[in-house]
């Protein structure tokens, strides 16, 4: 994943603790615009909204529904045949960003 | 065709782009015309989501940094119009738990009912319309929230009963529009407000289930504001018409609400507009009947007084003695414009007989 394909603007997320082994979903009062080359999120509590591109888009959509770090890497390690360590470091970085923003929840008790 | 003109068809062609066949730009280098201009006048009418698409559709020709900088106005604008709906709906929790009868209009109830996706519809504030008996009360609420009230009112609860309505300026330059009617002057003083709020509908705004007025009376109110807003009217209040018309409405039932409102001259002027400025056709019936209607001589009237053109508030307020039921109605509201509170009388007028005057010559039809 390229570095500037997935940073979240705005986003300056570092307290969250999620884990290969987190799960984590879109949150419930999250507030979300679409447009064919970003999405912006507003969590319920953040100060500024996210705007997402490239690859954080599809980081954003693959948790939807409740879903593993760690699948989500790999599935997306293999679309982008790219190696999965590198794609989890990446979607860790997201998904702690997003998670401080209020856009996505992680779920109790999803770690496995 | 002068260097504005063409600047005005491009602003036009981005405003109708996806619901007309006309895209005059098409073929036209945007270069040529300054797009620096055509962003202004996207982000002024808060259309940056329509420029994106017409450029994404070739209906826009542009370069790759101006589709970047199309795009990037147009994530700043989505991010405000995100903080606008958290807004909204913290804003309808705390009227919900104060138990005040409300609903939201406008803009972020547009965006997710009448178009095709939200992104493609931004706004400026949040507005919301109250019951009058909890107009103060909301004030109230919003004021002690760390909000502004602007502009005063001629005697304590004149706002409530006889205007649109208030602005709140919170600390972040947000706004709150508190509205106790869907238009000022005489045309919002016919409204049966209480109607519009016993027959509500809903959207979601996150996770706040936001009440708002059911698809007739947002039709209706797209009218009025389209009508009676801005003059050259405003291209967005115009594409909400349009929206909502093709989208199928029952148009007996609308028409039927805007006789009772004395507002057909409204919503015939708006569906025109619609017509000669963006070059959309309006579906039948409703086209047809915009095309023949001839509306009743009190509401051409009112409608030449409540023109943005016609001179302003004091004019309409004026003019609120036309559609007004009742003598005792007429009566009680002339009192209140006549004869303000002392404060209010020294912000403006500073005497009573200069204030009277100025009334004579709104009545007898002079500006000064």
């Amino acid at each position: 994943m390229a570095a500037s394909d997935d940073g979240a603007r705005d986003g300056d997320g570092s307290g969250a603790t999620v884990r290969p082994g987190s799960t984590a979903v879109h949150a419930p009062g999250v507030l979300v615009r679409v447009t064919p080359w970003a999405v912006v999120t507003l969590g319920e509590t953040a100060d500024e909204a996210s705007v997402l591109h490239g690859t954080a888009v599809d980081v954003w959509n693959a948790f939807a529904r409740p879903a593993r770090v760690v699948d989500v890497a790999t599935d997306l390690a293999a679309g982008y045949r790219s190696d999965t360590e590198e794609v989890l470091a990446g979607v860790l970085d997201v998904v702690r960003r997003l998670v401080d923003a209020g856009a996505l929840r992680l779920v109790p008790g999803g770690e496995r | 065709m002068t260097t504005t003109e063409h600047d005005r068809s491009f602003a036009l062609a981005v405003a109708a782009h996806g619901i007309t066949a006309r895209d005059d730009a098409r073929v036209q280098p945007l270069e040529s015309v300054g797009f620096d201009d055509l962003l202004t006048v996207a982000l002024r009418e808060r259309m940056t989501g329509l420029l994106c698409r017409a450029i994404d559709d070739g209906a826009i020709a542009a370069s790759e940094e101006q589709r970047e900088r199309a795009r990037r106005a147009h994530e700043d604008a989505l991010i405000r119009d995100l903080r606008l709906e958290r807004l909204l709906a913290r804003t309808s929790e705390m009227l919900a738990h104060e138990g005040i009868a409300h609903c939201a209009l406008k803009g972020p109830v547009l965006a997710r009912t009448a178009y095709d996706a939200p992104e493609l519809r931004s706004f400026a504030d949040v507005d919301v319309l109250v019951e009058r008996d909890g107009f103060d009360h909301a004030i109230r609420v919003l004021v002690e929230g760390g909000g502004t009230r602007r502009f005063g009112e001629p005697r304590s609860g004149f706002a409530a009963r006889y205007t649109k309505g208030v602005c709140v300026e919170l600390t972040d330059g947000c706004q709150v529009d508190v509205h106790v009617s869907l238009a000022a002057g005489p045309f919002g003083l016919a409204i049966p407000v209480d109607e519009l709020l016993a027959s509500p509908d809903a959207v979601e705004v996150g996770a706040t289930r936001v009440p708002t007025l059911r698809v007739e009376h947002r039709f209706l109110h797209a009218c009025y504001h389209a009508a009676l807003g801005d003059d050259p009217p405003r291209l967005v209040p115009l594409r909400d018409v349009a929206e909502m018309a093709r989208r199928g409405l029952d148009a007996d039932a609308v028409l039927a609400i805007a006789a009772r409102w004395r507002g057909l001259a409204v919503v015939q002027r708006a569906l025109l507009l619609v017509g000669a400025t963006l070059g959309v056709r309006i579906p039948e019936p409703l086209g047809g009947w915009s095309r023949s209607h001839r509306p009743p001589r009190v509401e051409r009237v009112a409608l030449r007084s409540s023109l943005p053109s016609s001179g302003g508030y004091g004019r309409q307020a004026a003019a609120g003695l036309l559609l007004l039921r009742g003598a005792r109605a007429r009566l009680r509201y002339a009192s209140a414009l006549l004869l303000p509170d002392r404060a209010y009388l020294d912000a403006r007028d500073g005497s009573y007989l200069r204030r009277w005057r100025r009334a004579a010559r709104l009545a007898l039809g002079r500006r000064r």
